[in-house]
């Protein structure tokens, strides 16, 4: 195990120590900002017996974990918010089965959202599936918290949920790993009637559960992950806060204009079962309370619950009452603004900056400059040219199609989506042409159920395969197109041969599902990617397009492009044409302006120069 | 509490220039957090990292963000981040920036003037920042991938980081494979005697 001096840690990766800790025994999990390093952590760190796999999606993931606790092993199940959806079919009904190996569900929510379809809040479906959730303020916090989790979960018989924020998920912090892997002595799987799950079973145990969420409520009260303090005498005021908004708050009232006010101050780090005893004794003698917390207001609702259940007369102040914001994710600056007129405090004057800021630009997320993906959209982009069509996207980077130029994106709702999406649409609106795009990842994830019902049901739609060979948005993890495995002997752990004899190919998934033709096609072709589409296009039934080319972050860069300055036209139909940030313009001492590709910046893809009208693009010198 | 903003372009070296100062101000001793982008945003898009340590005797911070009017110096790698990132800038902080613009899609597109320009003429006048021709560090390293080095030399010329370039070095060597070791130091040096030529007149 790693040496036990303190170290930089990123809060995923204390996480995912935490578990070692614990003695994990099986973690599962699909990639997902901001979750993913939890299950890389372990995986890298592995001391050589925990079972670590990327599932083909969380449903399938927790189901591995459900599997392996029933067999007495402790599982770990990994995911991001919106995966919680997926895996959610499972969750319900493990709630009711329960677990005999600890098993704790990390998922990771994502407030802003960063880089999320929504703001869900998982200590809701905590709450919905009768899960208990515990919900780190610090990266040092969730490091403790893990070991905690999994016997919390086998002393109550029940999954539980550790829900870490984008900022604690990605915060840094020093941690020295005070501990030597044991692994979780493993029971086995003993049979009997509780593994089936029956009305009169679920019956049962919901009453059950009813009973002991109050009694986990009231080990949380005393337990030493929520915390109380107080500030001057006999306050009437109090800050509750959630998550990492509580570092905000005690960061801003360390400030000096704080310093001779009078407050309580608390920390919920267990939002559900609800510690009620803890509550009551914060909410004690205080004439009224704002809650710092993100996403949904959970805190203080229960707070609100609280008051009126035992006829407090404290005012709740939060997201509900308009004194906090009610989306986004909340910073230091905006965290002090809200407590300075709780507390009556005044800010000190801020810094002034001249008034003639300059225009800056924008800067959304866009294709990398040499990435297949382009190719692929403009294939299709050029092969339905004229033609009324409509393109569904799914997520992952390929959904920064939709940016302009491109503009290749008309659709996106969530994981598998373009495929059926798709079908709807052209049940509707039968006379147009209807293109779905999706990852190789996303496929597999939850692309197949589409496809299969595209044949069953005789929709006519283009399937759109984008297979860079990786889960490229969330940092290249391997899924089973690639055959590489996150645990196992060194040839199956790398690409290789061995990886790729073991590898699933999309082909031939599509030719099973009935689709008709199936074309693979190099996407940096233009010519012939563009045929490709035309001609499964053509067809009237499914029928699909697997563009394969590798995530430039895999493969590795060939000589940068360049452009012949006495041939170019300076028209800018590679710019207006592709988008590649590689190509701008030069603006020269007598104001003229020159189109030019960054050679720090091309990989060499060659598009732009199958783009060009005037042969104005060529392959330049070795890189 | 010393509070350190690095800012930029998505894919520019600027997590290695955070964890480098991060690694630096453990080693010797304090108290650390920081915060990096990850994510979608890495694909081109404005990042921030940030970077918060204790000082002797001093404070230690319970976020890993810096606040508003907090930073005692920002470290960008293009001028129009920087402009960005100045409501982080304390009321006595420093900014450097490398002077060179990256002109995103959108700008090029549009046919936007966008230059760089007038972002470094208003950080001169605005915050007196030092803007850094971190392409000549670059060429002398012969490697486009050294301006985080260039700008790390520049902030521990500045004197504000309050720590020793000795930790700095010894961080390095824990961070960068060794190949690529000397490479690295030199812009480093080359940045520090850039940005010292300012702070020592």
């Amino acid at each position: 195990m790693p040496d036990k001096t303190p170290r930089m840690l990123m809060g995923n990766e204390a996480i995912g120590f935490g578990a070692l800790r614990a003695g994990v025994n099986v973690v599962a999990g699909y990639p997902g900002t901001p979750s993913t390093e939890v299950l890389e952590t372990i995986a890298k760190n592995n001391p050589g017996p925990v079972h670590v796999e990327w599932s083909t999606n969380e449903k399938a993931a927790l189901e591995v974990a459900a599997g392996a606790s029933y067999s007495g092993a402790r599982s770990l199940v990994t995911m991001k918010q919106v995966g919680m959806n997926v895996a959610s079919d499972p969750l319900m009904s493990l709630s009711y089965i329960g677990v005999k190996g600890g098993l704790v569900c990390l998922v990771a929510d994502d407030p802003g959202p960063i880089s999320s379809q929504t703001e869900q809040d998982t200590r809701l479906f905590g709450r919905f599936a009768k899960v208990p959730v515990l919900d780190p303020t610090t990266p040092e916090q969730a490091y403790e918290m893990m070991p905690y989790a999994f016997e919390l979960s086998e002393r109550y018989d029940t999954p539980v949920i550790v829900r870490p924020t984008t900022r604690i998920c990605h915060a840094r912090a020093a941690i020295a790993l005070d501990f030597d892997y044991e692994p979780h002595a493993i029971a086995g799987f003993e049979r009997s009637p509780r593994w089936v799950i029956f009305p009169r079973l679920s019956h049962q145990r919901h009453l059950q559960m009813n009973e002991e969420m109050p009694r986990l409520g009231d080990e949380f009260s005393d337990g030493s992950l929520n915390s109380v303090e107080s500030r001057g005498a006999a306050p009437r005021r109090g800050i509750v806060c959630g998550g990492v908004s509580a570092a905000y708050v005690r960061d801003a009232l360390s400030s000096p204009e704080f310093a001779d006010a009078s407050y309580r101050l608390a920390t919920v780090a267990t939002p559900y079962p609800f510690p009620e005893a803890f509550a009551l004794s914060v909410l004690e003698g205080l004439d009224e309370v704002i809650c710092f917390e993100e996403l949904e207001p959970v805190i203080e609702t229960e707070l609100t619950y609280l008051c009126g259940k035992h006829h407090l007369p404290t005012d709740v102040r939060g997201k509900l009452t308009g004194d906090t914001a009610g989306a986004g994710e909340n910073s230091a600056a905006l965290v002090r603004g809200q407590l300075d007129a709780f507390l009556g405090v005044e800010a000190p004057e801020p810094p002034v900056l001249p008034a003639d800021t300059p225009e800056l630009p924008v800067r959304p997320p866009v294709l990398c400059a040499g990435c297949p993906h382009r190719g692929s959209f403009y294939a299709v982009k050029r092969a339905l040219r004229g033609k009324k069509a409509f393109f569904t996207g799914d997520i992952g980077c390929y959904t920064l199609g939709n940016a302009m130029p491109l503009d290749m994106v008309d659709t996106c709702l969530c994981m598998g989506a373009d495929v059926t999406i798709a079908q709807g649409m052209h049940v509707a609106e039968p006379d147009a042409k209807h293109v779905a795009f999706i990852g190789d990842s996303t496929f597999f994830a939850s692309g197949i159920t589409g496809v299969v019902n595209a044949h069953y049901n005789k929709h006519d739609i283009t399937l759109v395969v984008l297979d860079n060979s990786t889960t490229a948005m969330t940092g290249h993890q391997p899924h089973p197109g690639t055959g590489v495995l996150m645990s196992g002997s060194e040839e199956e752990c790398r690409p290789g041969p061995a990886a790729a004899a073991h590898a699933l190919r999309i082909e031939d998934f599509l030719r099973a599902a009935g689709a008709d033709p199936v074309i693979t096609a190099d996407p940096l072709d233009l010519e012939r990617a563009e045929a490709a589409v035309a001609e499964a296009v053509a067809a009237p039934h499914l029928s699909a397009v697997i563009f394969k080319s590798p995530c430039i972050w895999m493969a590795k860069p060939s000589a940068p492009y360049e452009v012949d300055e006495s041939r170019c036209t300076n028209c800018k139909s590679c710019i207006n044409q592709i988008g590649c940030p590689a190509i701008t313009r030069r603006t020269d001492k007598d104001g003229s302006r020159q189109v030019v590709i960054d050679p720090a910046l091309c990989y060499g893809c060659g598009l732009c120069s199958q783009v060009c009208h005037f042969g104005a693009i060529r392959k330049g010198g070795s890189r | 509490m010393r509070n350190v903003i690095f800012c930029g372009v998505g894919g520019q070296g600027i997590v290695l220039a955070s964890k480098l100062l991060a690694q630096a101000a453990l080693d010797e001793g304090r108290t650390v957090r920081a915060a990096e982008t990850i994510g979608m945003a890495q694909r081109g898009g404005s990042v921030m990292s940030h970077v918060r340590y204790s000082t002797e005797g001093g404070e230690r911070c319970a976020s890993s963000l810096v606040p508003a009017h907090a930073a005692d110096l920002i470290v960008s790698f293009e001028p129009g981040e920087a402009v960005r990132a100045l409501p982080y800038l304390g009321t006595d902080g420093i900014v450097i920036t490398a002077a060179a613009a990256q002109i995103p899609v959108t700008a090029a597109l549009a046919n936007s003037p966008y230059d760089g320009s007038a972002a470094r003429a208003y950080l001169e006048g605005a915050c007196g920042a030092l803007v850094l021709d971190c392409e000549s560090v670059c060429r002398s390293c012969k490697s486009p991938r050294v301006v985080n080095m260039a700008l790390m030399g520049a902030a521990f010329a500045t004197g504000r980081l309050g720590i020793s370039r000795a930790s700095l070095d010894a961080a390095l060597g824990k961070l960068v494979k060794p190949a690529f070791l000397e490479m690295n130091r030199m812009a480093f040096s080359l940045g520090a005697e850039m940005a010292g030529r300012r702070w020592q007149s």
